[in-house]
């Protein structure tokens, strides 16, 4: 596999599913090296589980790879991995019927890769508050904050009007400020 | 102990009232199993290998030659093609016209028996036996390669709008510019129509002797 010669990340990722294209599967390793962290990090806030997400993700670079014929290089290849994401927790969870973790300390714990003491508290609350939040503000939240898409991105990945985002974002933050203040011994 | 955490901040994303740390937290790494990689790629080398189906943008056809781009223009190139070829079949038809002189000439009547004369009702009725014409059908002219009666008419100016039940009859050759045939005709065909070369002439009135029908 040759590398791109190149800093801009999308048009890493199109040479390297150019190489994909010609016959070299194993340039398909480097693009889950690249994307595979961003891709688990917004499945887990999606799903609230850890198992789960680690699930759809694995599925989401299969399903990529399958259907990389379809790719078309005037998009960005993280934009459209992140669609097929999205589609994929959406499915998941109407499946399970749960977009709300069974176990959230599972989550919690996953989420803590390595933080101090208050940090882990802090994100442990967060994540129990996310799970109060409706699927829809919890996806905006999600893509806006974690994954630091613009909004005409996310548009373009949910398929949802910008002004209806915003809306789900603030509303969610609006959520979230609520739920932690009521937590927060005082 | 959150408190503190929901003092203003600044808002680096410009969208709303979102502490720093959740944006931290939410950005955070989460731990991964360490075979997910690899299962991914056993999966993936398992499956065969993709294909691109689209064209390449730097292949894409001009916006001009995209389907729809030219479709007014498309349709008028295709009925101007379609004029064209028409006008040629015409032309076609008219020149053989030129060249070619047909004729159906009565030469006498023939009694044949009526569709079904077994029948009880053809019985009852009496009527066992249909009057038919006797027609020399006649096609000369150079270049021939096929003639054959095509079409008998009650009118000749209504073309096929009036057609006679009629089997298509075929001419022989009889000499180098001459085609021939004695077959019957319906006796309510005023006229019919011949195809020399596999192209239907306009229909010729049916004659008797030098008298037109």
């Amino acid at each position: 596999m040759h590398p791109p010669h190149t800093d801009n990340p999308a048009a890493i990722d199109a040479a390297l599913v150019r190489q994909v294209l010609s016959g070299r599967a194993e340039a398909f390793a480097a693009l889950v090296d690249r994307h595979h962290a961003r891709c688990l990090r917004l499945a887990t806030h999606l799903l609230a589980d850890s198992d789960d997400a680690e699930d759809v993700v694995q599925e989401v670079f299969v399903r990529a790879y399958r259907h990389l014929g379809n790719y078309r290089e005037r998009d960005k290849f993280g934009a459209w991995l992140t669609r097929i994401l999205v589609n994929q927790c959406r499915t998941r969870a109407s499946r399970n019927a749960r977009y709300v973790a069974l176990d959230p300390a599972v989550h919690t714990a996953d989420l803590v890769v390595s933080a101090d003491d208050d940090a882990f508290a802090r994100r442990a609350e967060l994540a129990r508050a996310m799970q109060q939040l409706v699927p829809e503000q919890r996806e905006a939240l999600v893509l806006r904050f974690s994954d630091e898409l613009s909004y005409d991105e996310m548009a373009t990945i949910t398929g949802v009007g910008v002004s209806a985002l915003k809306m789900r974002v603030q509303r969610a933050c609006a959520r979230l400020r609520t739920l932690l203040t009521e937590r927060t011994p005082t | 102990m959150m408190s503190g955490h929901f003092a203003p901040e600044h808002d680096p994303m410009g969208t709303g009232p979102l502490p720093g740390w959740m944006g931290d937290a939410l950005r955070a790494p989460v731990a991964s199993r360490p075979e997910a990689r690899a299962r991914i790629m056993a999966q993936v080398r398992a499956l065969p290998a993709p294909r691109r189906l689209s064209v390449p943008l730097g292949q894409q056809a001009s916006r001009w030659r995209r389907r729809g781009s030219l479709s007014g223009l498309g349709g008028a190139l295709l009925a101007a093609l379609l004029t064209i070829a028409v006008g040629v079949r015409q032309g076609d038809r008219h020149a053989l016209a030129q060249r070619v002189h047909s004729t159906a000439i009565i030469v006498g009547d023939s009694a044949v028996p009526v569709r079904g004369a077994d029948s009880l009702a053809a019985i009852v009725g009496g009527r066992l036996l249909d009057t038919m014409k006797v027609v020399d059908y006649v096609v000369r002219g150079a270049n021939v390669q096929r003639a054959h009666v095509q079409h008998a008419v009650r009118d000749p100016r209504a073309k096929d709008a009036h057609p006679v039940p009629f089997h298509p009859t075929r001419l022989t050759r009889v000499s180098a510019n001459e085609w021939r045939v004695r077959a019957l005709l319906p006796r309510d065909a005023v006229a019919v129509s011949f195809s020399v070369n596999d192209l239907t002439l306009d229909p010729v009135p049916v004659r008797t002797g030098s008298a037109t029908l």
